[in-house]
């Protein structure tokens, strides 16, 4: 019996003690969202301004620049990368297709009805009458 | 202090003086912003001088659809995001270079960042809210620093961000459980 009890106070306390490092642990947590409240706004550090002028005096970029800055990005080098290997990969592709070399009889026959025959149309010798 | 359209005028016409009043008037609100979403001051820095490069050179495009603080707002998240990015990149390069045997950058950017806003006494639960903030959506984490930190309402926030007003109380209230977890995760491992 004697035991029993114990192990019932041993529990009492164990959950007690856990019950309790839980609200210490929400407590910890509402100070923390709160220790923002009422912070006064940092300053920005001393002559920002003559900083400022200095980045605008020398900050005038040319579109070349510009233009090396924005290629130079990695988003944009590797998809123009990527682009470039995909159409010299699609120009391999397509390009070592054997070409159509047999005609159809249709073709065949289209083409020997339009074909100038150049022998009779030059014949100077024997000229109709 | 000039009146916002009279502002937006001489800026059009390149004053220096109306330029001059600008970086005065919001340097603040610009650095705060950048260094909320990047949390380091040099590079907060940086982006606050690109934020009134940009400011300077596209004023004319500015058509006075919204309130000049607005634009200004996007065109910062804007670049810290941009920033990000890039950071984010030179890691993956400086992984790349180790992996490689080159000498690289081991830490690009201190771990636990110290706001000098933050009130004293709250400096080290605001560092460890500010180490969840990066683990959670960008939009979430746009949304709740620029509450928490420039004090913008939602509506303000749904402007700078270009949405809906329901779209920005849904990101706050998901900022706040993603933050709730984060924590609540850190604590039990590191308490």
């Amino acid at each position: 019996m004697a035991f029993f009890s114990l192990f019932l106070g041993k529990q009492k306390r164990t959950k007690y003690l856990s019950m309790n490092r839980q609200e210490q642990i929400q407590k910890m947590t509402e100070e923390a969202l709160k220790s923002l409240d009422g912070a006064a706004r940092a300053s920005a550090k001393p002559f920002l301004l003559t900083r400022i002028r200095a980045r605008l005096d020398s900050g005038t970029d040319t579109i070349w620049e510009r233009a090396c800055r924005l290629i130079s990005r990695p988003e944009i080098a590797i998809t123009v990368i990527a682009l470039v290997i995909a159409t010299n990969a699609l120009i391999m592709i397509t390009g070592n297709k054997p070409a159509e070399t047999t005609l159809s009889n249709e073709q065949l026959t289209a083409a020997d009805d339009l074909s100038a025959n150049t022998a009779i149309l030059f014949n100077t010798e024997n000229p109709e009458p | 202090m000039p009146d916002e359209t009279e502002l937006i005028v001489r800026l059009q016409r390149k004053d220096d003086g109306a330029f001059t009043a600008l970086v005065e008037q919001w340097q603040d609100m610009v650095y705060n912003t950048a260094l909320g979403i990047v949390q380091s001051p040099d590079d907060a820095d940086d982006i606050t001088q690109e934020v009134f490069v940009q400011v300077f050179q596209s004023i004319s495009s500015f058509k006075g659809g919204s309130k000049l603080s607005t634009w200004i707002y996007r065109i910062t998240v804007s670049k810290a995001l941009d920033h990000e990015k890039k950071r984010k990149r030179k890691k993956r390069f400086a992984f790349v270079r180790a992996l490689l045997g080159e000498p690289g950058e081991e830490h690009l950017h201190p771990v636990d960042f110290d706001h000098p806003g933050v009130l004293l006494e709250r400096k080290e639960k605001a560092a460890e809210l500010f180490a969840a903030l990066k683990q959670i959506p960008e939009k979430q984490r746009i949304a709740f620093t620029l509450q928490k930190l420039e004090g913008l309402s939602n509506q303000e926030i749904a402007a700078v961000m270009d949405t809906s007003l329901y779209a920005v109380e849904s990101l706050m209230q998901r900022a706040k459980t993603s933050l709730q977890k984060k924590l609540n995760n850190y604590y039990q491992n590191n308490r």
